[in-house]
């Protein structure tokens, strides 16, 4: 047996790294690693094989070996597929080893004596095999094996990036038949459907959509921002690129000019795209012309606006007879800025919740239009977010005048230095539990009231039916203590 | 803060019983009272005609807003109020002082002395 020098064994071991580097296909990986094994193993005959779907190890590649030869021993294989730990095998005289006859016989006809059987391993498990075999009884090198071992890992690394090239092509090709599959879905959604690029170029616009711009079915260089409303570019802007740095889903109306010259308001929704790597793609997304909605809700917000000027109106028609009847009839000033306190109280409430389209109003804006201008100034309020439908908002406002005016004319409030607490707290149960506390701190003695007027009945009463509410009213020394325990049920929101 | 009293202010307001409340209002702290006008006509005439210091306009007049009356007003140097039942939402120039119907003594005399000051 000729020893190769080692000087070329590096270059045909290059010669293989390069080749394999170049190779077009597994043909191209099998011409290579053959040259490689004769020059490098000096041996004439060699073959490769690897496990087919079944999991049988069959021939891929050879060299100068019958057919009837191959056919016979397809199949045979000392290693499982997927084994993990398989090494190299190396027979010196196969009649000297306990192998079955028909193998024996088979190799004796195509006058093999010696072997070698090298696994290829790729992504660490065994997934097929190279042999040399030789006439002669062959005793392997060490340095032949070493070789052996090293041409078996370059054509494993080999297979294994042309499996891995072969499975990102053919997910490649899902992917875009599945783009196919959505544009065709979309094509016909009786809702509008784009996808865009990186760039924010449109790639591709569904048929309601091209019909709503007018542009033709070949979206081309259409660019959409050209339809948007000037007024709205900064917030559509300023939501892409909300989305783009959160990496999520983002909601925003806009103006858009249609293929007829009219204004439509369109709500998008939108999602940025990543690749694997991080990378922006682009984004995918649906309009919904919302227009008719939209002048709904404004037609909606101008009915309140004026059934509020007409609640309003005709409140101030009211103070107008209570102050000309109470005047003639001789009824005192003060129950007439009694009276006049209770309607502006009334018509505060009402301003509020015409603002919220009669929803809801919030506890704390409630509090602080019933105070008159004292609040953070003589009245300290504190308190969790509680919104409270239109009765309770409203009762909730005379009761809190009732309170303010008492303080004012009988209470902490009668002097400068008098300080009011108004806090609330909610509790999770029982569900809807709101706490409120109207805590006087008068500089003064106070004396508790001699009778109960409206005031009372409002603060007691009209709270209790309206807001499910317990009240307690501790006259103290200094001041009135309102405890206010409201069952607000599944009527609050927070 | 300057006194209402001996002022000529023109009330313009088509609810003839809110009227005749801020005209009473007005005349208990000594004011004049141009008016009441009713109406976006007489109104305007008013505006156009009469020696006034202030006036106190409804904004919506049933059959017209006082947006014309304003004008004038405003192009002779009258100052004004508005008094409305949109609450905040009544959409008029922002610098425009506005007081919410119903409103008291307090509140009428406080804004047109804000304005005449």
């Amino acid at each position: 047996m000729a020893v190769v020098p080692q000087k070329d064994e590096t270059r045909a071991l290059l010669g293989l790294t390069d080749r394999l580097y170049r190779a077009q296909g597994l043909d191209d990986v099998y011409a290579a690693a053959l040259d490689a094994i004769a020059v490098m193993l000096d041996c004439a005959r060699a073959s490769i094989l690897l496990f087919d779907d079944q999991g049988a190890m069959g021939f891929v590649a050879w060299r100068n070996l019958s057919d009837e030869y191959r056919s016979q021993v397809s199949g045979h294989s000392p290693w499982q597929r997927g084994e993990t730990q398989a090494e190299p095998i190396f027979v010196r005289d196969v009649r000297d080893t306990g192998e079955p006859d028909w193998l024996k016989a088979a190799l004796a006809r195509e006058g093999i004596v010696a072997l070698g059987f090298v696994p290829l391993m790729a992504n660490g498990v065994v997934v097929g095999k190279f042999m040399t075999y030789f006439g002669d009884p062959h005793d392997f090198s060490a340095h032949h094996r070493e070789l052996a071992v090293a041409i078996a890992r370059q054509v494993g690394f080999s297979l294994e990036r042309h499996a891995a090239e072969k499975a990102r092509s053919e997910a490649v090709r899902d992917l875009k038949e599945s783009g196919d599959r959505f544009r065709l879905m979309s094509e016909d959604a009786p809702i509008m459907i784009w996808i865009a690029d990186s760039q924010g170029k449109c790639l591709h616009l569904n048929r309601m959509l091209r019909n709503f711009w007018g542009v033709p079915d070949e979206v081309g260089d259409f660019d959409f921002t050209s339809t948007l409303h000037d007024d709205d570019r900064a917030a559509v802007g300023a939501a892409m690129a909300a989305a783009l740095r959160d990496r999520q889903s983002v909601t925003v109306k806009g103006r858009y000019r249609r293929s007829d010259g009219a204004w439509r308001v369109l709500e998008t929704t939108a999602r940025p795209n990543f690749s694997a790597s991080g990378a922006f793609m682009g984004m995918i997304g649906v309009n919904v012309d919302i227009t008719e909605r939209e002048e709904a809700d404004a037609h909606k917000q101008l009915l309140i606006n004026e059934l509020n000027h007409r609640v309003k109106n005709t409140l101030a028609v009211v103070q107008s007879v209570a102050r000309q009847t109470f005047r003639r009839d001789g009824t005192g000033d003060l129950e007439v800025e009694a009276f006049q306190g209770r309607l502006a109280a009334l018509a505060q409430a009402h301003n509020l919740l015409a603002a919220e389209a009669w929803q809801s109003a919030s506890l704390e804006e409630v509090a602080r239009r019933s105070l008159n201008g004292d609040a953070d100034v003589r009245i300290a309020i504190r308190g969790p977010r509680v919104e409270l439908r239109p009765k309770q908002a409203v009762t909730t406002a005379m009761a809190l005048h009732e309170l303010y005016t008492n303080a004012v004319k009988h209470g902490a409030l009668r002097s400068s230095e008098g300080r009011v607490e108004l806090s609330w707290l909610t509790a999770e149960a029982p569900r809807g539990s709101l706490v409120v506390r109207w805590l006087e701190r008068s500089p003064q003695p106070i004396l508790p009231p001699v009778r109960r007027g409206f005031g009372s009945t409002m603060i007691e009463q009209a709270l209790g039916a309206d807001l499910n509410a317990e009240v307690e009213m501790d006259f103290q020394r200094s001041g009135l203590v309102c405890t206010i325990v409201a069952q607000l049920a599944d009527t609050v929101r927070q | 803060m300057t006194d209402l009293s001996g002022k000529r202010i023109l009330v313009v307001e088509d609810e003839f019983l809110v009227a005749l409340e801020a005209a009473s209002m007005l005349a208990e702290v000594g004011a004049t009272v141009v008016g009441p006008a009713y109406h976006p006509a007489p109104a305007l005439q008013f505006a156009k005609t009469e020696a006034l210091d202030a006036a106190v306009l409804d904004i919506n007049l049933g059959t017209g807003t006082s947006e014309s009356i304003a004008d004038t007003l405003k192009s002779r140097g009258i100052p004004f109020i508005f008094a409305t039942g949109y609450g905040q939402l009544a959409g008029v120039d922002p610098d425009a002082v506005v007081i919410d119907k119903p409103y008291s003594q307090a509140q009428i005399v406080a804004a047109l002395r804000h304005v005449l000051a």
